[in-house]
C-alpha cells in the first residue's frame, strides 16, 4: 500500500507522470479522487493551490471520483489547446484554454459532488466551523459567500467548504471538504489583503467569470478534514453595493424553503434527506443578511455567531 | 397545524387577506424543487461586456453586420452616409434570416427603380430556400438587357452579385454598393431598409435569460446580441473571438444536457 | 387543473402514512413519501389535508368542515377557493380521489 503525502513533497516530474498516467489519487475530506491530465498548467495549479493536500502517485484503491482534464477534441489538443473536465459523464462545462486547466479541475470536482454524490445532502453553500459548531452560508454566485468564508477563516474558523455543505444523513452533522476557496474579481484583492499574498493563488484572467484566484486551505483545515460539526448558524448572505447592513431572522419553514432549492441532490434522497435537513435545523438559527461591505458583513456575522454560542 | 384558538383580529385579518389572494389566483401550495441549479448556476452565472463602440446594423431581410466603425445612430436609425462604410468594415456578418423579425428594419417602399422587385430577400424567401433561389434566378434573367431606369419592371441592381454597383439615384432613391435599397432615405438618417442598435459596453449575464431549460430572450438590444451569439455559436462554437462566446457556449452546453 | 377526472361527488382523501407533516405557525412543511417532494402548505391547504386525513369528503363537505375548523365564513373563504386549492393538492399528490386510494 502506497502512503499519502502532501503534494508539496513530490517533484514536478513525479506529479506530471502520475497525472499523465491518471494515477494521482487525491484524498480530501470524505472523498478520494483520481486525477488525470497533461501539461504544466494543471500540475502547477495542484502544486500551488493543493500543496498541503494529501496525494499518492499510484492508485491503490477505488476512488469516489475519477476526473480527467482533457482536450475536448484532437484538434484542440494541439491547435489553440483547450481543456474540459471529464468526470465520466456529460457535464455542462465550457471548453477553456489549456492555461485554465486548474479552473477546469475545480469545475469538474464541483460537478461530480453536486450531481453524483448521494452519501450526503449537498447544499450549494460555504461552511466554516470551530469547536462549538458550524456556520452554513447559502448564497447564489455574487452573494459574497466565498469572501465571507475567507474572512471567517481569519477569525479562527476552520474551512469546511467554500462550495458545498455536506450534510451527513444519519447524524445531521456537516462534513468538512476543504477545497480551495474560489475568489472572483474584486474579492481577490480583498482576501489577499487580509489573508496575505502567500495564501492566494496567481490570478487566472479572462475566464467566463472574469478573474479568478483561489484562497488555499491551510494545513490545519486539511488535517482536520475528517471532523464533523453541528450547524449552529444558517446564513443567507446577499451583497448589494452601498446598502446598509441588516439581518433578518428567518422562521424555520422559511429556512427549509430556501435550503431545499439550494441543494443539488435533495430530490434523490427521499425521506432521509428531509429528516436530516429538519434535524440540522433543530439546533440552528437562520438569518438573511444584507450588506454592502465585507466589514459590515463580518460585524453582523460576529454578532450572530456570539448570539448562537459560537 | 394548530387547531385555532382565540385568534387576534390582526391574525384573522392576515388570514382573510391571504384568502383573498388565493381567490385571486395565488397558489395555496408551494412545491420545493431541489435542483442542481446551485452548482450549475455557477456555469450559468458568467457575464461579459460587449466591447466599446460595438454596433449592430440590421436590414429588412434579417441580415446583420456587427462592427465598431461610425454609424451615427439616432433612435435606431443609422446615418445614411455611414452605412456602406460600416458594412465594409464589419467584423462579423450574419446572413439574411438570422435576425428575429422584431429587430428588422421596414423594407423601403418600391420605386420606379425597384418596381416590384427588391434585391432584398423578403420573409417568404427566407422561409423557403427554393423559393428564394427561384426568385433570384428569375430576377437576374429578367434584368439582362436592362438599360435604364423607369422603363422596365426590373431594377438594375437585382443581381445577388455584389459587383453590380448601380447607383439608381436619378429618382432620388439610392442603393448602396451591395444593392440594398436605401429607398427614400434622402434625409440624414435611414427611415427604412436598415435599423441600428448600439450595444457598446453593455454588460450581459446570459444566464438571466434561461428559463426552464430554454432561452427566454429580452426584446431589447441585449436580446438581439444574444440571438446573434447563439447563431454564431451554432456555426463556430467557442472560436473566433466573438465577444462573450465562451460564456454563451457554456450555457448552450448546459441547455443541451 | 387536477391530476385526473373528478366531479362534484368525488370523495377526496389524504393518507397520513404517506406524509411527514411539520407544522409551523401558519404554514406546514409537508414531505410526500411517495413522490419525494416537499411542499409548503399555507393554513388553508394544510387544513384541507388534515381534514381529509381524518375523513374523506367531497368539495362541498370539505368546504363546510374547513369553515368550521378555521372559524371562517363563506365570504372569507368561498367554495370556489376550497375547490381550487383541493385541485392544487391533487396535482401534488397530497390528496386524491378515494377510488385511487393507493396513490395519495
Amino acid at each position: 500500500m502506497v502512503n499519502f503525502a502532501p503534494v508539496s513533497s513530490y517533484s514536478s516530474q513525479e506529479l506530471a507522470a502520475a497525472l499523465k498516467a491518471g494515477s494521482l489519487e487525491v484524498a480530501l475530506g470524505p472523498f478520494t479522487a483520481r486525477a488525470k491530465g497533461e501539461g504544466k498548467p494543471l500540475r502547477s495549479f495542484l502544486q500551488d493551490t493543493y500543496r498541503d493536500v494529501m496525494v499518492r502517485l499510484s492508485l491503490s484503491d477505488v476512488t469516489d471520483i475519477a476526473l480527467d482534464v482533457r482536450a475536448p477534441s484532437l484538434l484542440r489538443k494541439y491547435i489553440r489547446p483547450q481543456v474540459i473536465p471529464d468526470p465520466g459523464f456529460q457535464v455542462p462545462a465550457v471548453p477553456l484554454p489549456k492555461s485554465m486547466s486548474g479552473l477546469a479541475f475545480e469545475m469538474g470536482l464541483n460537478l461530480v459532488v453536486a450531481l453524483k454524490c448521494c452519501r450526503f445532502v449537498t447544499f450549494h453553500a460555504g461552511v466554516v466551523a470551530n469547536d462549538k459548531g458550524a456556520i452554513l452560508m447559502s448564497a447564489e454566485s455574487g452573494g459574497g459567500k466565498s469572501t465571507l468564508v475567507a474572512a471567517l477563516m481569519e477569525e479562527g474558523y476552520r474551512l469546511y467548504s467554500d462550495e458545498f455543505a455536506l450534510l451527513n444523513m444519519p447524524d445531521a452533522r456537516l462534513a468538512s471538504y476543504p477545497r480551495p476557496v474560489s475568489l472572483k474579481n474584486e474579492s481577490i484583492e480583498i482576501v489577499r489583503d487580509f489573508a496575505g499574498g502567500d495564501w492566494v493563488s496567481p490570478v487566472i484572467s479572462d475566464t467566463p467569470k472574469g478573474k479568478i484566484a483561489y484562497r488555499r486551505a491551510r494545513p490545519e483545515d486539511i488535517t482536520e478534514a475528517g471532523e464533523t460539526a453541528v450547524t449552529k448558524l444558517v446564513l443567507f448572505p446577499r451583497f448589494e453595493a452601498g446598502v446598509r447592513a441588516s439581518a433578518r431572522g428567518l422562521r424555520r419553514a422559511e429556512a427549509i424553503m430556501r435550503l431545499i432549492p439550494s441543494s443539488t441532490n435533495y430530490h434523490l434522497l427521499g425521506e432521509q434527506g428531509f429528516n436530516a435537513l429538519r434535524k440540522m435545523l433543530d439546533g440552528a438559527e437562520a438569518f438573511e443578511i444584507t450588506y454592502g461591505t465585507t466589514d459590515d458583513s463580518m460585524k453582523m456575522v460576529r454578532d450572530l455567531a456570539a448570539k448562537v454560542g459560537l | 397545524m394548530q387547531k385555532s384558538k382565540v385568534r387576534s383580529e390582526q391574525f384573522k385579518a392576515h388570514r382573510r387577506q391571504l384568502l383573498r389572494m388565493g381567490a385571486a389566483g395565488l397558489p395555496m401550495v408551494l412545491t420545493l424543487r431541489a435542483s442542481a441549479s446551485g452548482a450549475l448556476i455557477s456555469q450559468l452565472r458568467c457575464t461579459f461586456t460587449i466591447p466599446n463602440s460595438t454596433k449592430i446594423l440590421v436590414d429588412d431581410t434579417g441580415q446583420a453586420w456587427v462592427g465598431t466603425s461610425k454609424l451615427g445612430i439616432s433612435g435606431n436609425k443609422p446615418q445614411n452616409k455611414n452605412i456602406s462604410k460600416f458594412k465594409n468594415h464589419a467584423q462579423y456578418v450574419f446572413p439574411a434570416g438570422t435576425v428575429p423579425s422584431s429587430y428588422r428594419a421596414d423594407a423601403c417602399p418600391p420605386d420606379p427603380c425597384y418596381d416590384g422587385v427588391s434585391n432584398n430577400l423578403n420573409d417568404a424567401n427566407v422561409d423557403s430556400m427554393f423559393a428564394h433561389l427561384t426568385d433570384s434566378e428569375g430576377d437576374y434573367q429578367a434584368t439582362e438587357g436592362f438599360s435604364g431606369a423607369g422603363g422596365g419592371k426590373k431594377g438594375g441592381s437585382h443581381s445577388h452579385n455584389n459587383d453590380d454597383h448601380i447607383q439608381c439615384d436619378n429618382h432620388g432613391h439610392q442603393v448602396d454598393e451591395h444593392g440594398h435599397s436605401i429607398g427614400s432615405n434622402t434625409g440624414k438618417y435611414a427611415d427604412c431598409g436598415y435599423k441600428a442598435y448600439n450595444v457598446s459596453n453593455n454588460q450581459i449575464a446570459p444566464g438571466d435569460y434561461v428559463n426552464n431549460g430554454s432561452w427566454s430572450l429580452p426584446g431589447d438590444e441585449d436580446g438581439l446580441y444574444l440571438s446573434l451569439s447563439i447563431n454564431y455559436a451554432d456555426s463556430y462554437g467557442n472560436t473566433g473571438g466573438w465577444p462573450g462566446i465562451s460564456c454563451i457556449v457554456s450555457i448552450l452546453n448546459y441547455l443541451n444536457l | 387543473m387536477a391530476a385526473g377526472p373528478y366531479s362534484a361527488d368525488t370523495l377526496w382523501v389524504a393518507h397520513a402514512a404517506h406524509l411527514i407533516v411539520e407544522p409551523h405557525e401558519d404554514v406546514s412543511v409537508v414531505f410526500h413519501k411517495l413522490s419525494g417532494d416537499t411542499h409548503i402548505l399555507n393554513f388553508l391547504s394544510a387544513a384541507i389535508v388534515e381534514l381529509l386525513e381524518e375523513q374523506p369528503g367531497t368539495f362541498a363537505e370539505v368546504t363546510g368542515r374547513v369553515l368550521t375548523y378555521l372559524e371562517l365564513d363563506a365570504d372569507d373563504c368561498p367554495p370556489s377557493l376550497v375547490e381550487s386549492t383541493m385541485l392544487q393538492l391533487d396535482d401534488t399528490g397530497l390528496i386524491a380521489p378515494q377510488n385511487l386510494a393507493g396513490s395519495a
